[in-house]
């Protein structure tokens, strides 16, 4: 009986700590005011998640101010996500997509912005920011959003200042948004279908990974049509489109909030934006005719709202105050050599 | 007995009426200007309930960040659009001042001030009402300013009544890819277009006031959009005067191509009834019918479902005075009238372009123009095969061709 007691009493202590998040607060209606309540890290300055958090990396990330970001995915025990052909995993109620921003500072630490999650509730997604006060060792709930003055941090143009804006809940939506629900963006197959290093060190495949673990149900998957964006060893086509679509294709898509523009940007649209007038860009025309222009980088819109930072020019509307110089170079190569 | 019956249903019925009215557990939430107005309001914006009105008192309140809605049920409200003013001028994120993305949300008495993009953008919502709103660029006309002051676009039952649009680069009220919409009551000025219908179907534009812009009233279509093949459009008893400002629209915009001095331009919709409207001093032309012709590259962007020609438009029983004293030459339409008119510009003016087929044979009768009653006007029509062959009679200003009678189009109803 003692034995029983004993052995019943060291599988709570050790199912606790192996499943360490609340999934109550995941589901609740309450949305819990500090980031800790959801208990997702162990060691939250340091990122470091809880057990049953496992980390993930997309092929090309969207970009946001150079920021780096620190990705997780939790499902509830038991629980597994299914295909959905090309599009977003289906994910079970009670998953928490979980996602840190911070930049490293040029003293060599980390400093935490904010840690964005997506929790798929009873009635859909849900999506909130949650900004750090590292005093404080949390984060806590900003539905209004909250700008960050961020100094003395380490970019590769050596932005000296940046107006970082954590985004209020409708500009949560402004992305996110697919028809009139909220979804995720990043977790498709073809994203996250790449090795990364775990924990002890070994390298894997992150859709062989989640399936092992049996996040993910057991399937052969193959494509490869997203590239590293980055990788000159790519074609540039695909890595130009690959860019466009993490970047830009949420939104400008027939579901999307771009989609009264016509102008569509996922990788597999056939028509994106050559000789594609603009409809009611107003200034974010830049006095050019055309979306892209083959041949002519500088002639086409696209790459003309790359190199803005004006609020009414710049694409995309949200969610960057500087500019992406690496994609920049990238399209304008793109479109350069496009026939 | 029989009074205690109708004492219970009394009391049934009041109660019943509070339980089921609304706006019983509607909150009125009042928010004045201060510090953090952004941060007050927009968590209010985020936090609000179907049903809560959003008061925000006499003053001004000075955002760097758009705001954003997207609860059903709303109303914003001030204390009138001279009174509370969301100043915009120190915006540094955000493509619009304010964004609604929520059904049927009320926006009244207030204004929209030097936002950087579009002043009050609205997308995908059914039942959204502008009701005494004002959007300004106080800077007077420049291509600097916003593209668009009131935009709805993607969406149903739009009413916009008793609203003030002025220096918009691009329209000051702008209705795109919408369904049932009246436009009335509201003034239009030092905008490039005044008010603009374009890809949408069944509107009402009455009772309104466009002057002073580069082209007051415009009802248009183009390719290439979810939503094509604008219909139904009324335009009617409004005042349309004296819209002879420059041409401020960033290139490549499609307004951008309207002509200084123009009071309406119907492109490619149809059903389009335009009557009892006074248009007064238009330096290139009082009404201009058009195809929407594609003159360059964009070939390759293809779209068969578009069909780019005017048909069934009714032009009757309107005032036009005072046309074409000073074409703007330097727009195509301008240039190519005041060509082919040897430069006695008309007060009503169609280019005649149709599918080759109908210039040939003609044009079925029920979608012919029809231009009657509007007093002693100058009229002229292209002939738009002459004109590409250069042979002689490219103009005819015969108007006994489109004398056939009137079919009033139904009015506008919103749900």
């Amino acid at each position: 009986m003692n034995h029983n007691l004993l052995t019943f009493l060291i599988f709570i202590c050790f199912s606790s700590s192996l499943y360490a998040v609340n999934d109550y607060a995941i589901l609740s209606d309450k949305t819990p005011k500090a980031l800790s309540e959801y208990d997702f890290f162990s060691d939250p300055l340091n990122q470091i998640p809880n057990s049953d958090v496992v980390p993930y990396e997309l092929i090309t990330a969207l970009f946001s101010d150079y920021t780096d970001k620190h990705r997780f995915v939790y499902l509830p025990e038991g629980t597994t996500a299914k295909y959905e052909g090309e599009e977003v995993f289906d994910f079970p109620i009670g998953t928490a997509l979980i996602k840190t921003f911070s930049y490293q500072t040029n003293e060599g630490g980390t400093l935490l912005l904010e840690t964005r999650l997506l929790l798929n509730k009873e009635d859909g997604w849900d999506a909130l920011t949650y900004v750090w006060d590292i005093d404080r060792g949390d984060a806590f709930l900003a539905l209004g959003g909250k700008t960050i003055e961020v100094t003395d941090v380490v970019t590769p143009t050596n932005a000296n200042f940046i107006r970082y804006r954590a985004p209020n809940k409708n500009q949560c939506k402004e992305c996110h948004l697919k028809d009139d629900a909220v979804e995720p963006i990043g977790p498709k197959p073809r994203n996250i279908n790449k090795a990364i290093a775990y924990e002890n060190g070994i390298k894997n495949n992150q859709i062989d990974h989640w399936a092992a673990l049996g996040l993910l149900e057991e399937k052969p998957y193959s494509n490869d049509l997203m590239v590293d964006a980055f990788n000159d060893n790519h074609d540039i086509n695909l890595r130009a489109r690959s860019y466009l679509d993490i970047n830009c294709g949420h939104c400008h898509s027939p579901e999307g909030s771009a989609s009264s523009s016509g102008l569509y940007l996922s990788i597999d649209d056939k028509q994106f934006g050559v000789f594609k007038k603009p409809v009611a860009a107003g200034r974010g025309s830049g006095g050019l005719s055309y979306s892209i222009v083959p041949g002519q980088a500088e002639e086409s819109i696209l790459l003309f709202r790359m190199l803005s930072n004006e609020p009414d020019i710049m694409m995309p509307e949200s969610g960057r105050a500087l500019m992406h110089a690496e994609a920049i170079d990238l399209v304008t190569e793109w479109i350069n050599k496009m026939k | 007995m029989v009074n205690n019956l109708k004492k219970q249903i009394v009391i049934l019925l009041i109660t019943g009426s509070i339980f089921m009215t609304p706006n019983i557990l509607s909150e009125v939430i009042i928010i004045t200007p201060s510090e953090d107005s952004q941060e007050r309001l927009q968590e209010a914006l985020i936090l609000a309930n179907p049903g809560d009105i959003i008061q925000l008192t006499t003053g001004i309140y000075n955002f760097e960040d758009s705001l954003s809605l997207d609860v059903d049920g709303v109303t914003i409200q001030g204390d009138g659009h001279e009174n509370t003013i969301l100043n915009f001028s120190d915006q540094k994120s955000g493509a619009q001042g304010l964004m609604v993305t929520s059904n049927k949300v009320l926006l009244k008495n207030f204004a929209v001030l030097d936002a950087k993009g579009d002043a009050i953008k609205v997308k995908g919502s059914d039942g959204i009402s502008f009701i005494n709103v004002r959007t300004e660029w106080s800077g007077g006309p420049k291509s600097s300013n916003g593209a668009y002051g009131l935009y709805p676009v993607e969406s149903k039952n739009v009413l916009i009544d008793g609203c003030i649009a002025i220096g918009a680069s691009d329209a000051g009220i702008y209705v795109g890819q919408s369904e049932n919409i009246v436009v009335r009551n509201s003034i239009a000025k030092f905008n490039v277009a005044g008010i603009e219908i374009e890809n949408s179907y069944y509107a009402d534009v009455y009772d309104n006031t466009a002057e002073d812009n580069t082209g007051g009233i415009l009802v248009f279509d183009l390719p290439g959009l979810p939503q094509q093949g604008g219909h139904d459009v009324r335009v009617f008893n409004n005042s349309i005067v004296h819209n002879n400002t420059d041409n401020f629209a960033p290139e490549g915009n499609i307004v951008g191509e309207v002509p200084r001095g123009t009071g309406i331009i119907i492109m490619a919709n149809s059903n389009v009834e335009i009557f009892s409207n006074r248009i007064d001093d238009h330096e290139t032309v009082g009404i201009a019918v058009v195809s929407y012709i594609n003159d360059d590259d964009s070939d390759d962007f293809t779209d068969s479902g578009y069909y780019p020609h005017p048909k069934s438009v009714q032009i009757h029983n309107n005032e036009i005075s005072r046309s074409g004293s000073n074409p703007d030459l330097d727009k195509d339409i301008a240039s190519i009238l005041y060509e082919i008119s040897d430069g006695d510009m008309p007060d009503i003016f169609w280019d005649g372009v149709l599918p080759l087929k109908q210039m040939i044979l003609g044009q079925p009768n029920n979608e012919k123009l029809i231009i009657k009653d509007n007093g002693e006007i100058d009229f002229a029509v292209m002939n738009p095969i002459r004109y590409m062959l250069s042979l002689p009679y490219q103009l005819s200003r015969d108007q006994s061709e489109y004398s056939g009678s009137i079919t009033p189009l139904a009015p506008v109803k919103i749900d």
